[in-house]
């Protein structure tokens, strides 16, 4: 007896009891850790460590006198972060430009899951900056050396080739700029990640500031882009910045017209045991 | 007068369902060899399968998200970048068993199956083999290995990774199936 319409009827029941899936967080909504400039929502994996450079150049707009930025030497900044717990990353970063050091902790508040569940990944950002600049005048103390900045990142996997991120962050300087101007500063941050293959990105990020013009005389809009290459083990970010520093702290208080190239190479790696 | 349709219509749901098995801790390992990376991933929860002896016929699927690895990078790319799992979450396997073989008596038998295997939502006709253990209490413990060629399944591996992933490679699956008993 033939009985295949029966084997037929059970698979399709068999498809409507598979069809209810539990919910789970979407991954890779960006591919590393920061878009260019600023974090992403991403954070490390438990027990696994990365390692970032990231350069920046002199001023393009300078032109062929100083090959375009490249004869200036290079802007530095060296980060280590390790996935403490499955949503707690903690980093230790040196930026050449301004001799900043900076810790930060990256906590993961909410992911992002399909098919239902929540439409958006949040995760917050505190980071505690020291410079070691030798400025006698504006650094009378040593607490003057310390400002503090906190984000809260949203971001939402459109489709597998668009993801998008908006940050609010907070940035208090213990010394402020000039006697004119406040500690503290809010603003905005977005950013954008299209991938054109699966290993090829470009992304966009912009500030925007929630302070008037004349509290911060000659503020030139931070913004980056450029394209993001993952070749298994590494992320190369290859990108075009509008600010003068590196440290987001600087980056976000931008005074500086012009543009540079940049890079960041990215590697993570796995202290989990192979089974 | 008594309806007499509901103990037959019993009898016969037992004696058809009787026929079919489930697996219930089946697990599916992958073991990739190339000259310069050893990659082993294993999933444990996300796979499936059934089999109806009245036709012989196979069922197995796996969830593709549900594949662990000991390093976190390399599960996300090979979800994001070699299996795509956002648009295509599941691997499966319908087929039928080739050499049917006596399900309740105890012994172990060589099984094979043929049928589609699809990965990556792209098919591919296979003969996947294994050997079944009836066990006294009636259940099946299945055990088998199989190469799959990612090529076959149009899962590009950019050419400058080739000393990374293997071109073949070695799928084993282990686990029992029970009885489906009617209710």
């Amino acid at each position: 007896m033939d009985r295949s319409w029966l084997s037929a009827l059970s698979q399709i029941a068999l498809y409507g009891f598979l069809a209810a899936q539990p919910p789970e967080p979407v991954i890779a909504i960006f591919k590393g850790t920061r878009l260019f400039q600023f974090h992403t929502t991403e954070a490390l994996p438990k027990k696994h460590l990365e390692f970032r450079v990231a350069h920046r150049f002199g001023n393009i707009l300078e032109g062929y006198r100083n090959f375009f930025g490249l004869d200036a030497g290079a802007m530095v900044r060296l980060s280590l972060g390790y996935g403490v717990l499955p949503w707690l990353e903690l980093g230790l970063e040196r930026s050449s430009a301004g001799k900043w050091w900076n810790a930060y902790a990256k906590v993961r508040l909410l992911r992002q899951s399909a098919p239902k569940g929540s439409p958006l990944s949040l995760t917050w950002l505190s980071a505690a900056f020291v410079t070691e600049a030798s400025d006698q005048t504006r650094y009378r103390e040593p607490l003057h050396r310390v400002e503090y900045l906190h984000q809260l990142l949203l971001a939402h996997k459109l489709n597998w080739r668009l993801s998008g991120l908006v940050g609010l962050s907070v940035l208090h300087q213990n010394m402020a700029l000039s006697p004119t101007t406040p500690n503290t500063w809010l603003s905005g941050w977005v950013g954008l990640r299209f991938k054109v293959l699966n290993r090829l990105c470009l992304f966009a990020e912009a500030a925007f500031p929630f302070w008037r013009n004349q509290s911060l005389p000659n503020y030139q809009l931070p913004w980056s882009a450029g394209l993001e290459i993952e070749t298994g083990g590494h992320v190369f970010q290859l990108g075009f910045a509008s600010s003068e520093g590196i440290s987001e702290n600087a980056i976000l208080l931008n005074r500086w017209r012009g543009l540079r190239a940049g890079f960041n190479i990215s590697r993570i790696f796995s202290s989990e045991a192979a089974w | 007068m008594k309806p007499p349709g509901k103990g037959i219509l019993g009898l016969l749901l037992g004696l058809l369902t009787a026929q079919r098995y489930q697996s219930d801790s089946l697990t599916i390992r992958f073991y990739s060899e190339a000259p310069l990376e050893k990659i082993t991933a294993i999933n444990s929860t996300g796979c499936q399968s059934w089999i109806d002896f009245s036709s012989d016929s196979v069922f197995v699927q796996v969830k593709i998200r549900a594949f662990s690895f000991p390093n976190k990078l390399m599960q996300e790319h090979f979800n994001e970048n070699y299996l795509e799992s956002e648009r295509y979450p599941y691997a499966y396997f319908r087929g039928k068993l080739v050499t049917p073989f006596p399900y309740t008596t105890p012994g172990t038998y060589a099984v094979s199956a043929q049928g589609s295997l699809e990965i990556h939502g792209v098919a591919h006709q296979r003969v996947v083999t294994g050997t079944f253990e009836v066990q006294p209490d009636g259940r099946l413990r299945l055990e088998g290995k199989c190469w799959v060629r990612p090529a076959d399944h149009k899962i590009k591996v950019p050419r400058f990774l080739w000393q990374k992933i293997a071109e073949v490679i070695e799928v084993t699956y282990y686990g029992f199936y029970s009885p489906l008993s009617a209710k």
